[in-house]
């Protein structure tokens, strides 16, 4: 940092702060609204604060001239001014000088801020000029039945995005597409678990039954058969493994899953279907009992 | 950017100059598609077509998010008294080192200096570099002359 005048940047002395001299603006000020600011509907705001954002009070230059730097009311001639003690005539040419530089400020800062809104006006007017001409044109038939250059694909995008209608596709084919494969593995464990509990009927479950199925085991002649019995009654994969051609053949014949009643049936059975067959054949059967009856009865 | 990938077109082509195929196909992309044009564009290769993996296409084919991963250009590979064009392609800046350079240091390159670790340009050979900023791929003495800077991608024999 130094010490000394490096303090300051070497600079003898310190500059005084640098005084923002034009403190009202000349124009409104405009201020783009936001949702997040400001307090919504029903909820109460500060004492002593303001619910709408407060903007500064717009002078035009002549006032600002007027409040500022206005002329003194009485103009003192050369002459006068030579007569004078030489404070006060320092005084009176420093009023002075404050009062032109001043009024120079302002209409600088006004020439300044004109020109700006004329630019930025000129700038909008080109773009939507430049806007207009584009939703105006319309390729040549000689751009469309060319192939593009090399340049040309350079400049433009390598891929074309998908459109909207394309996503929403898109987005309808994978839900379809998860939605299936959902639906098949949620059927493959309930025909697994389905398998499963028709197996367990053959299972042995207690002291009993295991002693029973070991005797059983060792009294019979052909061992192989009998240790093959056994471990399809004891494991559940055993059991499921152990399934024969014939087995699933007549099941499959049958419409049964490993010996007991399959998931259609079970479906069937869940949502009331054999119940209504069931109630239908009943009805069916009552009827044909009563006509049988009345044509006994007319003969 | 993909250094990775720009090394693989290198090694690939490489590949198929040396066994003597007439075609190359690389993926399809902005970087890879501008290097092309400018082999293209200082005599190392004889053509640049759009295609697939399946060869060029014979009917334009618009590039779509559908078919991005299969699209391919398929660029004519050049030989002279059966021997390839090209000789070597190789990666300057590396995928964990890159290497930019300033408009004095290319300049100094162009002019046959070696900077940093980067040797000078033999007769013959051209080194594609990427502009500062963009996307733009250009060949050194062009950056040169228009006071580019930019990263070195890789240098053709």
């Amino acid at each position: 940092m130094g010490k000394g005048a490096l303090k300051f940047g070497g600079k003898s002395g310190v500059l005084p702060v640098p005084r923002q001299i034009i403190r009202k603006p000349f124009r409104p000020v405009t201020v783009k609204p936001s949702a997040n600011q400001g307090y919504a509907e029903g909820i109460q705001h500060p004492k002593g604060s303001s619910r709408d954002m407060r903007f500064p009070k717009v002078i035009p230059v002549s006032e600002q001239i007027n409040l500022t730097a206005r002329d003194p009311a009485k103009k003192y001639t050369e002459e006068e001014i030579s007569k004078m003690p030489l404070q006060q005539q320092w005084k009176v040419k420093n009023s002075e000088l404050r009062r032109t530089f001043l009024k120079e400020t302002y209409y600088k800062d006004l020439a300044a801020i004109e020109l700006n809104e004329l630019t930025e006006s000129k700038r909008i007017a080109k773009e939507e000029a430049k806007n207009k001409l584009e939703r105006q044109h319309e390729e040549s038939n000689t751009t469309k039945l060319t192939m593009p250059s090399l340049d040309d694909m350079l400049k433009e995008k390598i891929m074309r995005e998908r459109t909207e209608e394309e996503k929403e596709l898109l987005h309808q084919a994978r839900e379809l597409n998860r939605i299936h494969w959902e639906k098949t593995t949620k059927t493959q464990s309930a025909l697994r678990l389905l398998e499963l509990y028709n197996a367990s009927s053959e299972f042995a479950v207690t002291e009993e039954e295991v002693n029973q199925l070991v005797d059983d085991a060792f009294t019979e002649k052909d061992s192989y058969a009998s240790s093959y019995k056994i471990m399809r009654s004891l494991t559940a994969t055993a059991a499921a493994h152990a399934k024969g051609v014939e087995d699933v053949l007549k099941d499959a014949v049958v419409g049964k899953l490993g010996g007991g009643p399959s998931l259609n049936a079970l479906k069937d059975a869940v949502s009331g279907v054999d119940d209504e067959i069931v109630r239908e054949a009943q009805e069916n059967y009552h009827k044909s009992l009563l006509e049988k009856v009345d044509s006994e009865e007319q003969k | 950017m993909s250094l990775q990938n720009l090394g693989y077109v290198c090694s690939h082509l490489q590949n198929c100059l040396n066994v003597s195929l007439p075609m190359a196909a690389i993926p399809f992309n902005r970087l890879h598609l501008q290097l092309a044009v400018g082999l293209y564009k200082n005599g190392f290769i004889n053509s640049v077509t759009r295609g697939s993996i399946a060869g060029p296409d014979a009917t334009p084919v618009e590039v779509t998010p559908d078919n991005i991963s299969t699209r391919k250009l398929w660029l004519g590979l050049k030989y002279k008294n059966s021997k390839p064009v090209m000789s070597k392609l190789k990666l300057v800046s590396k995928p964990n080192r890159r290497i930019s350079f300033n408009k004095v240091e290319l300049s100094d390159l162009a002019h046959g200096k070696k900077v940093r670790i980067v040797e000078p340009l033999l007769p013959g050979e051209i080194l594609f570099l990427k502009v500062e900023g963009s996307n733009e791929v250009v060949e050194l003495h062009e950056a040169v002359k228009k006071g580019l800077a930019g990263t070195l991608l890789c240098r053709v024999k």
